[in-house]
């Protein structure tokens, strides 16, 4: 028996799917060592300070920010002018829309948020958590600032869940360094 | 007949398969995704975004011989703000099947009855056009439960129907779990029943029924790999006599589960999932005189109901 398929009205679809790949938009903005010089201008060396947390840790974290802990190894690196102590750059990630956004947080000696910096981002919409006037929102925050979207943080239109991300991620990087790295 | 000529339909879609490629091939794109083949979530089109999306829904197999009833849907999103979704969608059919009834005739769900239901029935469908509207009242984001409501009123040249949605969706681990639920209810105007017996002379009425469709939908979705999403999906139909949902005028309520899986990039996103029935309960007699084993054909149903893919593209 012949059966007949419906080709023709599969073409719209299939036009999308041969088609949609297309040009990736997948930006790398800054390498580890770009968002370094950016965040500590003045430093004269980045010391590799990586910490393995233990599984106390990783629950108090939790406990703390209220924000999942998902790795064990936090990558960091204590920022040194001369001999003087600047503060700490640590490279961290989080959920993204389809990926993980990787981002980085320098925090100056006294623990408050220097900067952040956005270094991989590969979603369609929210780029503008590029934008330093959004980034300026986190300058200051100390461990136990409320970091919550539409609260002390602004959302941003389309992005709602990388902002909200970005945000969680300030407050568990707070908590990390109060819990751990200050100690 | 109810189709219409194919060379009409190869006209318009080879028109529409380049309307397709010229938009997918200048535009950036991605964004509102569905991760079910059924189930809504409340995440939507940010406000000025556009998005381009094609349908199809293979509904498969009856109680014997062949089935396949693809459904089409072409369909174009837009975001008017933040929190309020519009679209347009034009909906055809294509059917081909061959001794697929009860009775192991040619009969029943969108075959004219007419046809000679000993031989095979193969024809392409223009069904109507719908419009969707999705207003977001709580974000699955920002709230402790994302809300939304859906309204769609459809209209074709067999039917007239006005669709209400309630959508809820609550995410975990980080957003990587995603749980879905809707409820929804649909009154239609519809064609009367096609089933007739073979032989006796009998010629529908072509009267006008009135329908209440009610349904729940349920999906789990978990994102196992960046970019992939694999879940589940469950769907309770219920059909009604008129526009009521007593109980007395109840016809049938059906069952349906299967997989689901999504891909989603910066550009474009699929889904597919596909859906079989589970079981069903002929309630009224007509509806009785469909079932077959635990499942229900005729008019109302299929084995897989349905295999859907859908295809979206964001500019």
């Amino acid at each position: 028996m012949r059966r007949r398929w419906p080709v023709l009205p599969l073409l719209p679809a299939a036009a999308i799917v041969v088609v949609g790949p297309g040009p990736a938009h997948a930006v790398q903005y800054l390498t580890v060592e770009q968002a370094q010089r950016l965040c500590f201008a003045e430093a004269t060396a980045f010391e590799p300070a990586d910490v393995k947390l233990t599984r106390e840790q990783m629950r108090a974290i939790e406990k703390d920010s209220r924000v999942d802990v998902r790795e064990a190894t936090e990558k960091v690196w204590r920022v040194l002018k001369g001999a003087t102590f600047q503060g700490w750059f640590i490279e961290d990630e989080v959920v993204g829309k389809h990926e993980f956004i990787t981002w980085a947080l320098a925090l100056n000696a006294d623990g408050s948020v220097r900067q952040i910096e956005i270094l991989d981002y590969r979603e369609t919409y929210g780029h503008e958590i590029r934008d330093p006037k959004w980034r300026e929102q986190f300058v200051g925050k100390t461990h136990g600032a409320q970091l919550k979207l539409d609260k002390d943080i602004k959302n941003i239109s389309g992005a709602t869940l990388s902002s909200r991300h970005i945000t969680e991620g300030v407050r568990r990087l707070l908590s990390f360094h109060d819990l751990v790295l200050k100690r | 007949m109810l189709g219409i000529p194919e060379t009409i339909f190869a006209r318009a879609l080879c028109a529409l398969t380049f309307l397709v490629a010229s938009l997918v091939s200048i535009a950036p794109v991605s964004a509102d995704e569905p991760l079910f083949g059924y189930a809504y979530t409340a995440d939507l089109l940010p406000k000025g975004k556009w998005e381009l999306e094609q349908w199809i829904t293979d509904r498969e197999g009856q109680a014997f011989g062949h089935y396949h009833n693809f459904q089409f849907r072409t369909e174009v999103e837009y975001g008017l703000t933040d929190n309020f979704q519009v679209s347009g969608y034009i909906n055809y059919s294509y059917l081909n099947a061959k001794n697929n009834s009860v009775a192991h005739l040619t009969e029943g769900l969108d075959i004219p009855f007419n046809h000679d239901p000993t031989k095979q029935y193969s024809a392409m469908r223009f069904d109507g056009i719908s419009f969707e509207g999705i207003y977001r009242f709580l974000s699955p984001y920002k709230d402790p439960i994302g809300l939304a409501f859906y309204v769609e009123p459809e209209v074709g040249p067999r039917e007239m129907a006005l669709e209400f949605r309630l959508i809820l969706q609550k995410n975990f681990l980080d957003d990587r779990l995603v749980v879905a639920a809707n409820a929804w209810i649909e009154f239609e105007h519809e064609q009367g029943s096609n089933l007739v017996t073979p032989g006796s002379g009998d010629v529908p009425d072509g009267a006008i029924e009135k329908a209440t469709m009610a349904e729940i939908d349920l999906g789990v979705s978990y994102r196992f790999l960046p970019r992939w999403w694999g879940g589940i999906e469950f769907r309770n139909h219920n059909e009604f006599e008129g526009f009521s949902l007593a109980y007395r005028n109840m016809e049938h309520t059906a069952f349906f589960l299967g997989p689901s899986i999504h891909y989603g990039s910066e550009h474009w996103w699929i889904t597919i999932s596909a859906l079989r029935q589970v079981g069903a309960i002929g309630v009224s007699s007509e509806n009785k005189a469909q079932m077959r084993g635990h499942r229900i054909f005729g008019d109302e149903h299929t084995s897989w109901d349905g295999i859907r893919v859908r295809v979206g593209y964001n500019f």
